[in-house]
């Protein structure tokens, strides 16, 4: 018996596929945004309102990932942007590998300045996998309650930003914004977070700004939002 | 959760080595990982057991060690993510 010695990264070659992402997109000129929380926390939502808002510029393509159906990538060609799906089967998270071959279609005889991907809703293993991503930027609805951020770490200590989403109900659930923000704050410094409801469709400026405003400034934090302060759903 | 990418990674990583020195066996694979990189070692193993029943691969015991500090990056180039998550192979034991 003999001992070879490795001290190699087990994803190495997913890594090289999220460089290889990222040589890509640079020369494109696009960045990639990944939305990344729980079945059902508003991803998809948010994607659809935000490119109503968006309004064509910068232009948005997207990539869709869920374990079965292309449901997801029919809502969001219904909002009028280009869509590629990918069915992960079993897989747990979207993989580099799985995304530049979306993304090479995406991208293929289309221009497009900012490509958000949607991960398949998962709080855990989608935090361990780089798809060659400007920023995770992670959500958590009001209705799932304000103990997320603290209970699954590894996404939020990544996040370059924090959405709350379902604000509207917020009157309906005990989850308390502050104390959410305030666990954010322990394990993330420097991510801004927001505070939005896409259905009745508020709080959304400062979450559009962000998304127009090009590569999101790193450890540059933008105040949290009071409890009622930007997020401003009370009573809309 | 994503243990069945680690365990593929894991294969992957045997065949390049495989490649490199000559050896037919491996009797046990040495794993480092951060704190973060919440590996369940049991899944692992039984998963690894599982994909590799009847290939060269079969029969290796997973050694995990987890260390409270982020491992070290050799090679980390730029674009490589945070060190908390990743998971390194140390050493094969081959026969
Ligand atoms: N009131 C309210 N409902 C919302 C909001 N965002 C999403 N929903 C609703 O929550 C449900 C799930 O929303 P989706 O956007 O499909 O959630 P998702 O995160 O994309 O879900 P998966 O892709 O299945 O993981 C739908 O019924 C949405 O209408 C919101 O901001 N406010
Ligand atoms: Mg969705």
């Amino acid at each position: 018996m003999r001992k070879i010695t490795v001290m190699e990264r087990v994803l190495a070659a997913d890594d090289a596929w999220a460089r290889e992402n990222r040589r890509l997109l640079a020369a494109r000129g696009a960045r990639m945004y990944e939305l990344v929380g729980s079945p059902g926390a508003g991803k998809t939502a948010l994607l659809e309102r935000t490119i109503l808002l968006l309004g064509g510029r910068p232009r948005v393509g997207v990539i869709e990932g869920d374990l079965a159906t292309a449901r997801d990538a029919e809502r969001i060609r219904r909002a009028g942007v280009p869509v590629v799906q990918i069915n992960t089967g079993s897989g747990c998270h979207l993989s580099a590998h799985a995304v530049h071959a979306a993304l090479a279609d995406l991208l293929s005889g289309r221009r497009l300045d900012l490509v958000f991907v949607e991960n398949v809703g998962n709080l855990v293993c989608p935090a361990a996998f780089d798809l060659g991503e400007d920023a995770k930027i992670a959500l958590v609805s009001v209705t799932e309650g304000d103990d997320k951020v603290e209970k699954y770490p590894l996404l939020f200590a990544r996040a370059r930003a924090l959405v709350l989403t379902k604000t509207a109900l917020l009157p309906h659930t005990d989850f308390r914004p502050a104390a959410a923000v305030r666990a954010f704050r322990k394990l993330n410094r420097g991510s801004p977070v927001f505070a939005v409801d896409s259905l009745a469709g508020s709080g959304l400026d400062p979450w559009i700004a962000f998304v127009r405003g090009g590569r999101p400034a790193r450890g540059k934090a933008r105040r949290p939002p009071r409890r009622s302060g930007a997020a401003g759903p009370r009573g809309s | 959760m994503h243990e069945l990418s680690i365990v593929e990674g894991i294969m992957r990583q045997a065949e390049r080595q495989r490649g490199r020195h000559r050896f037919s066996r491996v009797k046990a694979v040495d794993l480092v990982c951060g704190p973060h990189s919440c590996l369940a070692e049991e899944t692992l193993q039984f998963l690894f057991d599982a994909v590799t029943r009847a290939t060269w691969l079969e029969g290796a015991r997973l050694r995990v060690t987890r260390l409270g500090e982020p491992p070290p990056m050799p090679g980390g180039g730029e674009g490589a993510p945070a060190p908390d998550v990743a998971v390194y192979i140390r050493s094969l034991e081959v026969e």
